[in-house]
């Protein structure tokens, strides 16, 4: 009869919650059960952890097992608790001293040779360690570098169950010491860990990093292309900069062909770099979705794709039992583009409502709500009709007009309400060869005439800086959150006349007025000007040429 | 007192009916009578008792004077027993047969008595019944193994064979003992390992399971009462 303890960390979404293990052991009928609340994953833990601790080369205790994961009303999930199981049983078997247990977090899967694998969601639940105050985690060695991006805590990384009772100053038998020595599973893992001190060590371990040791910090590039691969389309990538600046959704209307995919994929390029904050949300969401070690610490804003068959889960999240992160979630801080918009369900539009509202999505399943962020910018592409040549004067057109009405009225309402830009992407008329000019990097002469991504990145981080001063008292980010109220009232009389005039004209709808005077600040901002004036405002109409 | 222990003896050696008779007297504590003498019987009768149980199966000893001499025999017995049972040449029925006298012997010494063994049925077969110095009803399960590369003793007792057993103790008190009352009936496991170097693949494993052995002797004697 004896109790064994040990302490984890759970996640339910992006929340993390402090899980306290017991193990009981008794003599009783062999039994080995695990209770709070496990689902399968969790339940099969009892396998993983029974032949992992054979490989300690310990018998396994005799009589009833169980292990109590509290609280025990919340559902549990997945197999990172498996290492923090066997602790507790080692524990309560006095391998493992208990005081040793005290205050340190344990994480990890195990396999069935007893060598411990890496988890998902490995940066929140290290986040959470260090809010609680938590004195060490032992994790697996594969997450160290993840886990390490938080400071202030000891952090453990192991590779095999028996590093877990060295590390906890445990006691084996002899005889097991002397064969566990022997095992070439923990030889080779022996061999692993020596590999990766010599690569820190050794003189040129800074390039070894670079290429593999730790992904997490370096790896940002991942492809993005640079605006300027963009052929033409000057007054496309100006209102894109526009958006980036203003943090405005667009909506792009144009044939085939015209470079909508290319330009919106060139995005995150332009926009404002990410800020710390930004980036641990960012990458919070990717260690949870487990793609953290592809991208890695990033200033980047994510990009989102998602194809137009996607279904609602998919793009907002679900699951059984607990919802996991949709696409929204992914695109969080960053773009979400959806090409061919008309062709997706009108169902999974109407999901954008509420995010593209409160920047957040609540999705409930049924063992609990998750809240996950979704704060995105979104970017639609569109054909002008399902043909797609109804631009000019249409010659090349086949489609009905009836056709043609219903192919835009799955985008009408409420999500076209809240997209600001929306802009007609003309066919690119000719080909333009790069002259010599060009070619030859002279950036006095290139930027007349072509943007990179870098000067447009440049002009958005200044426009963005002078519109988060200007609201710094309401707590506004960009001119995308600022309220109509505030505009209308800060806006001159010259140019709200010029409005005016617009809307007389039918040129602009109230709504679009609304949104052009929106419009108008970022302008301003990119331009330089304190407040709109009489240049900003025929731009601003010229970006609601779709009314 | 003396004429009742007197008559259990007689009647034992026709088996059974009347012995139950006298577990069950033992069973209820208000015939003070037969209580008493079921509690001093550590003494003489039930020495007796046991002494026939023993006779009739295993062993053949002539005289059982006092509580003493019976342990000391009872020691003796278990030693033979136990040293048969470590001995390589035994099969595995028979090492199930010494199991079970082992684990008889065992029980005994704590003061529980052999009621029957080896009760058949068309469910199963009981391998003890017996009586604890708490008056109650013990259906003993006895597992004997010399290895556990199928899993231990205690676990080969699976819920299939549990439920058999239960039935089949069910059908034993049917037919003996109707009136026995339902809370002083238990079901214990008992299961045997007899540790030789084949035992464990693992030879820390091996090493572990003989240190938590106490008498010293190579077989791991673990009782669990009230086991299912």
């Amino acid at each position: 009869m004896s109790i064994g303890n040990a302490l984890s960390v759970g996640l339910i979404g992006l929340k993390a919650f402090t899980i306290k293990l017991q193990a009981f052991m008794s003599g009783n009928m062999p039994n080995f059960s695990i209770i709070g609340l496990p689902d399968t994953s969790l339940s099969e833990a009892r396998e993983r952890v029974k032949s992992a601790h054979h490989a300690l080369h310990c018998k396994w205790p005799e009589g009833r097992v169980t292990v109590n994961l509290s609280p025990a009303s919340m559902p549990k999930s997945g197999s990172s608790y498996d290492l923090a199981i066997a602790a507790s049983i080692l524990s309560a078997e006095k391998y493992i001293p208990l005081s040793e247990l005290e205050n340190t977090v344990i994480l990890g899967e195990l396999n069935l040779d007893g060598t411990v694998l890496p988890i998902q969601g490995m940066l929140p639940i290290a986040l959470y360690a260090k809010k609680k105050h938590f004195k060490r985690m032992i994790i697996p060695q594969e997450n160290l570098a993840e886990a390490q991006l938080v400071e202030g805590i000891e952090t453990i990384g192991i590779h095999h169950i028996y590093d877990l009772v060295t590390e906890l100053h445990g006691t084996l038998q002899e005889e097991s010491l002397k064969l566990i020595e022997e095992d070439p599973v923990y030889k080779h893992m022996q061999v692993l860990e020596r590999n990766g001190q010599d690569n820190t060590n050794s003189e040129h371990s800074e390039i070894l990093e670079d290429q593999s040791a730790s992904p997490l910090q370096v790896n940002s590039k991942y492809e993005i292309g640079d605006m300027c691969e963009v052929i033409g389309q000057e007054h496309t990538k100006w209102a894109l900069q526009v958006a980036a600046a203003g943090g405005h959704h667009v909506m792009m209307i144009g044939p085939p062909g015209s470079g909508k995919t290319m330009l919106a994929s060139r995005i995150p390029s332009i926009m404002c770099p990410l800020n710390e904050q930004e980036q641990l949300e960012v990458a919070s969401i990717r260690s949870l979705c487990g793609t953290l070690p592809y991208y890695g610490i990033s200033d980047i804003p994510p990009f989102e794709a998602p194809h137009h068959t996607a279904l609602a889960a998919s793009l907002i999240g679900g699951g059984t039992g607990v919802a996991k992160p949709g696409i929204i979630t992914r695109a969080h801080c960053g773009v979400l583009f959806m090409d061919e918009a008309p062709e997706f369900s009108p169902r999974v539009l109407q999901t954008l409502r509420e995010p593209l509202e409160s920047g957040h999505i609540a999705i409930s399943r049924s063992k609990g709500t998750t809240l996950y962020p979704a704060k995105f910018q979104l970017v639609i592409a569109a054909n002008p009709c399902p043909c797609g040549y109804a631009y000019g004067n249409g010659e090349r057109c086949t489609c009905k007009e009836r056709e043609r009405a219903r192919y835009f009225s799955r985008l009408s309402g409420p999500i076209l309400d809240r997209i600001d830009i929306q802009m007609d992407v003309p066919p690119v008329e000719r080909i333009v060869i790069p002259n010599q000019n060009n070619q030859v990097h002279g950036p006095n002469k290139e930027a007349s005439t072509t943007l990179t991504s870098e000067m447009m990145r440049n002009n958005v981080t200044e426009a963005r800086q002078v519109a988060r001063t200007r609201f710094s008292k309401q707590g506004w980010d960009c001119n995308a959150q600022a309220s109509g109220t505030w505009l209308r009232k800060y806006t001159s009389k010259q140019a709200v006349g010029l409005i005016n005039r617009a809307l007389e004209k039918h040129q602009l709808s109230l709504r679009g007025a609304d949104r052009a005077l929106r419009l108008a600040w970022t302008l301003a901002d990119l331009s330089g000007h304190s407040s709109p004036d009489m240049t900003d405002m025929p731009q601003a109409i010229s970006l609601r040429t779709r009314i | 007192m003396q004429k009742i222990a007197k008559f259990v003896l007689e009647k034992y050696r026709k088996y059974s009916e009347f012995l139950i008779q006298h577990a069950v007297y033992s069973f209820y504590p208000q015939c003070s009578k037969n209580l008493d003498y079921c509690s001093i019987r550590t003494e003489n009768s039930s020495m007796i008792t046991q002494k026939h149980i023993i006779d009739d199966e295993i062993i053949s000893f002539d005289e059982i004077d006092d509580a003493e001499t019976a342990q000391v025999f009872l020691q003796e017995k278990l030693e033979q027993v136990s040293n048969e049972l470590q001995s390589d040449s035994v099969d595995s029925k028979e090492l199930g047969k010494l199991g079970e006298t082992y684990a008889a012997l065992r029980l005994m010494q704590q003061g529980w008595h052999v009621i029957d063994r080896n009760w058949h049925s068309r469910q199963g077969e009981l391998d003890l019944v017996m009586i604890t110095p708490e008056q109650k009803l013990v259906f003993v399960e006895v597992k004997t193994r010399r290895s556990v590369r199928c899993g231990t003793p205690l676990e080969a007792i699976n819920q299939d064979k549990r439920n058999k057993l239960r039935k089949a103790g069910m059908q034993w008190i049917e037919k003996f003992g109707t009136d026995i009352p339902r809370y002083r009936i238990r079901f214990d496991a008992v299961s045997i390992l007899v540790i030789n170097k084949y035992t464990y693949s693992d030879s820390a494993c091996m090493i572990q399971a003989l240190e938590e052995i106490d008498n010293n002797s190579n077989i791991q004697f673990t009782h669990i009462p009230g086991a299912f």
